[in-house]
């Protein structure tokens, strides 16, 4: 590798540990902020400092590759490998390897074109995952494109003599299922499609004998596993036998391979296998909903509550939420089993009181963000907004902080439109009536404080984008940043409780004028609540302004240049009215 | 000077008519001629009276009885002199007959003058209109010159009135010419799905711009190959189309549908109905529809602009045509114009390359609004393999099992939207993959010229023109075979005429084109002289021995004298080679009448400029060198 790539691998690694460290948590806010700040200053230097490297080191090379010496493109490839192995920088990987396929395919290398289509489909596997599933089609079709091409050589397969490039088109053809998503008939009947032929390939011996170098078993295993990602569909009625018997199958071996794996380490299966088990076996009609239900009871029962290692936090954490998911599909079984589930999420939270900081806090996380797509909210005993709130704040204590100034600044605007403009508030909550808008000041204060705190939580389905991140964004990431309003009003719009902060959170980055910002889908005319989503905004613009961002992207501006730039957004970006009683908040403050 | 046979015919029986005219003369006037009464009158010989003075004849002019009718030049005198009485009993039985007859012309010329005069008005009311807005808005883009904002919106509004100004005269001009007999339709061969296109690309904008959802139905074309005058063809439908959408709302429908019938004598009548749920029209209407200056007034249409010379213009196009118009319409509901035309059938079809294409694998990809249903028929009657793939993502779907079992596509087939992804992103990701000859082919009802070079870039090989015709997909696909590619190398290849021994005359008065001629000729080694206007034609050609030159390439509109009377003049030379040297008119006038009159010239065939490399080579290959 050149001096430049290892400098810029170092200071990803350094700037990935400084995001994760979670030495705030439990602090004060205040010296929790404090933190914050010094922190925000070292991510700032190494993002600008990688940054600069890309755009003097990397990018002119990627711009002439075909003029690019061999030794710039060993080390590219190095370069690429390496950050794939560290599980880093999907955005920098998917640029380089591309690079690397124009070269390979105008030089006729064949071997390094293979292997670098199968490097790009990965990278944008990484970038799909990052993406939170929002928009992936865009990188599932191109992932078709570049592992299709790459499994394509199967054909010539023996005049390919390097065993590394034939592992490459056992891959690729392998993971042509994982840019397959959906759940309709006609991609699940694809996606079996790909799997059986790819497994055809894997289990055919002739294959074996001509690379018996290659760890056959492991690609037959991920198909397998590949193929059990079907059993949601198997119950949409459309399915046919063959399909049922093919996912069973896959689901016995491996839950054999894995039950293997465990006799050899004297240690009992882990519970997500024995999950996964029980849940193929009521997709593929073997168990009623009741039965699967029961034996998870069971196996729940069976989890250590002090079992803090990832088996552990799986079985205490994400267990509970494939449970309310099963729940969730038949109404009478939600009221039944409405004391186990908060039983569970009781059990959830204390459990969360307990663990330890430790080296596999991401994975906790990871359990218990996938929480917020099943939480079952029961009217009276739980409470989906609360749960949201706790959550934001575990995940990341600064920037809960940074999300409480928001808010608080937030009211102070409310509070100067009520006293100067009431009647610009005219028709928030329904509130025709500005008597009555005084009457439910409390109300809308408490509502204007929560939109505020949970306005980000799309982007914990996008957690990779911001905290392993050490460069500015490419096009690709910058457009998924855009999708975390999108993401958080579908999050808050399955509950009760957060049905309606959702709208308001979908409006936070729109224009007021409608000419800017994103989501386009928000049309501020036809928002109840436009005022208050108008409110955070300008909130949320003055605090990012005043460098209090959490992911420490932006500097600080001094109170005059924010005024001066509020004024000049006044009635486009922002509301004017908004912008009047934020400016006298902003001079009060100063 | 006429003879005096020749003045005896004219005016020798005179004295049975009834002469009104009374000139006075002088005495001195020399007579040329006197008829019989004159003679009787005078005494004199009837041959003797030319040459006298009046005052020798001695008569007594004043007489009523007597009358002459004209002098000439005061001094030359005709005289027939007439027995007054005797006319004045003839008048009297002829006058009734005359009265009524004048009367009649009086009525005529009444009514004609009417019709000038509500022409006239009309007309100046509606030239008036837009040359108003023209005049005003100029003033005003002035007055505010340096507010760039105010002068771009006057401007805008003068485009849109020069426009309209601009419909007007040429609506005003065809129909003046269609009345005078001077339009004279060109039979020539076109391509109906190319027409279709044509009116695709024109209409399908106009629609959209209102909301209207239009619709090409082509039925089944049973001959593409079709001769007539094809620029009038598509005048005919486009003012049908253009009525259409002018008078039906937003969010409505107009549909054109079209069949083809097997006529008599080896015709084809050629069937469209342009249907609207418009405004419709009153029955009143409906019957001066194709009078000329008639529009239906409604209130919600009340802006609508236009002559009301479209339809007349149409029908008397279609009627040139042998053909003929009929419309049905209800208030409120909507309209349907049925047109049928008689046209030949062409020989000059391009000939299919089925056999080029059978066994072929090809990928179809199913555009988000072109209707490509018919298309996978028309590549399996082809004999093609086709693989239809309803969004991006399948097709890429499809790629990967053909590349996996090794059965190559030989094409891919596109509509110009997709479903799923953005189809200038998604080609140049088929093209990396498949390499830059894999034949990628935009199939399209819109007109691509705008974006021809990006969606090139993109990685698009050819166009297939919308609605789709067998033998235009035959070619696009045949024109990416081996085979194709081998024969045009071959073609291109192929030794042209040795012209070292040829002499042309290149007659253009403009430098430029004169350069391009000669830079294009000069190439092929052929000897070439040049002359600016006809007359340095003319005097060329006169000036070299019989058979120097074999073709003279002439411009027709040159100063001193333009090409159609070089051409005369030389055909009317009395040598041996006037009748025989080619001579191939050069012009940029599309008008077949103007052609006509070319050929009416003398010439024997015509290129159309800007000048084209091929057609000038053509023409030397057919006229010149061995």
């Amino acid at each position: 590798m050149q001096q430049y790539q290892e400098e810029y691998i170092a200071n990803t690694g350094k700037l990935i540990e400084l995001m994760r460290h979670r030495e705030s948590a439990g602090l004060q806010p205040e010296e929790a902020d404090c933190r914050m700040k010094q922190k925000n200053r070292t991510v700032r230097e190494l993002r600008e400092r990688n940054t600069r490297i890309l755009r003097d080191n990397l990018i002119p090379i990627l711009d002439d590759i075909l003029s690019a010496g061999r030794e710039d493109i060993d080390s590219l490839v190095e370069f690429a490998d390496t950050l794939m192995r560290l599980g880093l920088d999907a955005g920098v990987r998917y640029y380089v390897c591309r690079a690397l396929v124009s070269f390979a395919r105008v030089k006729e290398e064949r071997n390094l074109l293979i292997k670098e289509l199968y490097m790009t489909g990965m990278a944008l596997f990484g970038l799909k995952n990052i993406s939170g599933g929002r928009n992936d089609g865009q990188f599932c079709w191109k992932m078709q494109m570049v592992f299709g091409e790459a499994a394509g050589y199967i054909r010539i397969y023996d005049e390919i003599e390097d065993m590394e490039t034939r592992g490459y088109i056992h891959r690729s053809m392998g993971n042509l299922a994982l840019g397959i998503t959906g759940h309709d008939r006609k991609t699940a009947e694809r996606k079996m499609e790909v799997i059986r032929r790819s497994l055809q390939v894997l289990t055919d011996p002739v294959y074996h004998q001509k690379t018996p170098g290659l760890p056959w078993d492991t690609f037959i295993y991920k198909q397998h596993q590949e193929r059990t990602t079907l059993m949601e569909y198997l119950r949409s009625g459309e399915v046919t036998a063959k399909i049922v018997e093919e996912v069973m199958e896959s689901a016995q071996y491996v839950y054999d391979k894995q039950m293997e794996n465990a006799e050899k380490r004297g240690m009992s299966l882990e519970v997500r296998w024995i999950h996964n088990y029980y849940a193929a076996s009521y997709y593929c009609g073997v168990y009623t909903l009741p039965e699967l239900l029961h034996k998870l009871e069971e196996l729940y029962a069976s989890v250590s509550f002090s079992d803090y290692s990832v088996n552990g936090m799986y079985g205490n954490i994400y267990f509970p939420q494939f449970y309310s998911v099963y729940v969730s599909k038949d109404a009478e079984l939600t009221e039944r089993k409405r004391p186990v589930v908060l039983m569970m999420y009781r059990r959830v939270a204390e459990y969360l009181k307990h663990v330890p900081l430790g080296e596999d806090m991401d994975k906790l996380f990871f359990y218990i963000r996938g929480s917020l797509d099943a939480y079952i909210e029961y009217p009276g005993d739980n409470c989906f907004r609360d749960y949201v709130k706790e959550v934001i704040a575990g995940r990341r204590p600064e920037a809960y902080a940074h999300s409480c100034r928001v808010a608080e600044t937030a009211l102070n605007i409310l509070d100067q439109m009520m006293a100067e403009m009431p009647e610009q508030l005219s028709g928030i909550r329904g509130i025709q009536d500005v008597r009555e808008l005084f009457k439910r000041r409390e109300e809308i204060r408490s509502f204007l404080y929560d939109c505020c705190i949970v306005r980000n939580v799309g982007k914990l389905k996008m957690l990779e984008l911001y905290e392993v991140s050490g460069r500015g964004w490419l096009a690709e990431e910058e457009e998924m940043h855009r999708t975390h309003p999108s993401l958080g009003r579908k999050i808050l719009a399955r509950c009760d409780s957060t049905r309606e902060l959702a709208r308001v959170v979908l409006g936070h980055h729109r224009w007021y004028d409608g000419q800017g910002g994103f989501p386009e889908e928000y049309h501020r005319e036809e928002e109840q609540d436009g005022a208050l989503a108008d409110i955070v905004s300008v909130a949320d613009f003055m605090e990012k302004g005043r460098g209090q961002e959490a992911d420490g992207y932006e500097e600080g501006n001094c109170p005059e240049e924010l005024l001066r730039q509020m004024a000049a957004f006044s009635g486009t970006r922002f509301s004017p009215w908004a912008v009047e009683a934020a400016k006298k908040v902003l001079t009060k403050l100063l | 000077m006429k003879t005096f046979e020749e003045l005896e015919q004219l005016f020798g029986k005179c004295e049975q008519a009834y002469l009104a005219t009374t000139l006075p003369f002088s005495e001195d006037a020399v007579l040329v001629y006197g008829n019989a009464a004159a003679a009787a009158l005078t005494g004199v010989n009837m041959r003797e009276i030319a040459g006298r003075r009046v005052r020798d004849l001695g008569v007594q002019w004043k007489d009523r009885r007597h009358l002459y009718s004209s002098v000439f030049d005061g001094d030359l005198c005709l005289t027939v002199i007439v027995d007054m009485a005797e006319a004045e009993i003839r008048a009297e039985e002829n006058y009734e007959e005359y009265r009524r007859n004048m009367e009649k012309a009086l009525a005529a010329a009444n009514e004609a003058n009417q019709a000038k005069t509500k022409f006239l008005s009309e007309m100046s009311h509606d030239i008036r209109t837009p040359m108003n807005a023209i005049v005003g808005m100029t003033d005003i883009a002035l007055k505010y010159v340096k507010d760039s904002k105010r002068t771009e919106d006057c401007l805008k509004k003068i485009k849109v009135a020069s426009g309209h100004l601009m419909g007007l005269i040429n609506e005003v001009l065809d129909m003046s010419r269609i009345e005078s007999g001077k339009l004279t339709l060109n039979l020539e061969d076109f391509h109906l799905t190319d027409l279709l296109h044509s009116i695709m690309i024109v209409m399908k904008p106009q629609a959209e711009k209102k909301g209207i959802h239009f619709r090409l139905e082509p039925g089944e074309i049973l001959y593409e190959n079709l001769q007539g005058d094809a620029m009038r063809i598509q005048q005919i439908y486009i003012n049908l189309l253009s009525n259409a959408v002018k008078y039906t709302q937003n969010g409505g429908n107009v549909c054109m549908r079209l069949r083809q019938e097997q006529g008599e004598n080896g015709m084809i009548r050629l069937m469209a109905e342009v249907e609207d749920n418009g405004i419709g029209m009153t029955p009143e209407f409906v019957e001066h529809i194709f009078d000329p200056f008639e529009r239906e007034r409604n209130t919600t249409f009340s802006k609508i602009e236009g002559t009301g010379l479209g339809m007349s213009i149409t029908k008397k196009l279609v009627e040139m045509m042998q053909g003929h118009i009929r419309v049905e319409s209800r208030k409120g509901e909507g309209s349907k114009f049925s047109v049928c035309l008689q046209l030949e059938l062409s020989d000059k079809g391009a000939a299919f390359e089925k056999n080029a294409l059978a066994g072929r694998r090809v990928l179809v990809l199913q555009g988000a609004e072109e209707k490509l249903e018919r298309l996978p028929g028309m590549l399996r009657h082809f004999g093609m393999e086709v693989d239809v793939a309803s969004c991006g993502m399948e097709a890429v779907n499809l790629m990967n099992d053909a590349d996996m079992d090794g059965t190559d596509y030989f094409a891919m087939l596109t509509g110009s939207r997709l479903e799923d992804m953005e189809i200038s992103i998604f080609l140049p990701e088929i093209r990396a993959r498949k390499g830059k000859d894999f034949p990628i082919l935009l199939l399209s009802e819109s007109d691509w010229s705008e974006s021809e070079y990006l969606l090139k870039q993109a990685g698009v090989t050819s166009f297939v023109p919308l609605p789709l015709s067998e033998s235009r997909l035959a070619q696009a696909l045949y024109a990416c075979t081996e085979e194709y590619r081998s024969s045009q190398a071959r073609t291109d290849s192929k030794p042209r005429k040795n012209y070292r021994n040829s002499r042309i005359l290149l007659v253009e008065d403009n430098e430029l084109n004169m350069e391009i001629a000669l830079e294009i000729l000069g190439s092929t080694g052929v000897q070439i002289d040049t002359a600016y206007n006809g007359r340095e034609a003319v005097e060329a050609f006169l000036g070299k021995p019989e058979f120097y030159y074999q073709l003279i390439f002439m411009d027709i509109q040159m100063p001193v004298m333009d090409g159609l009377e070089a051409t005369r003049q030389i055909r009317a030379m009395g040598r041996a080679d006037a009748s025989a040297v080619t001579i191939v008119s050069m012009t940029a006038n599309a008008f077949a009448e103007d052609r006509q009159r070319s050929i009416e010239a003398g010439m024997n065939a015509h290129i159309t400029k800007p000048l084209d490399v091929e057609q000038l080579l053509e023409c030397l290959d057919r006229w010149c060198g061995r």
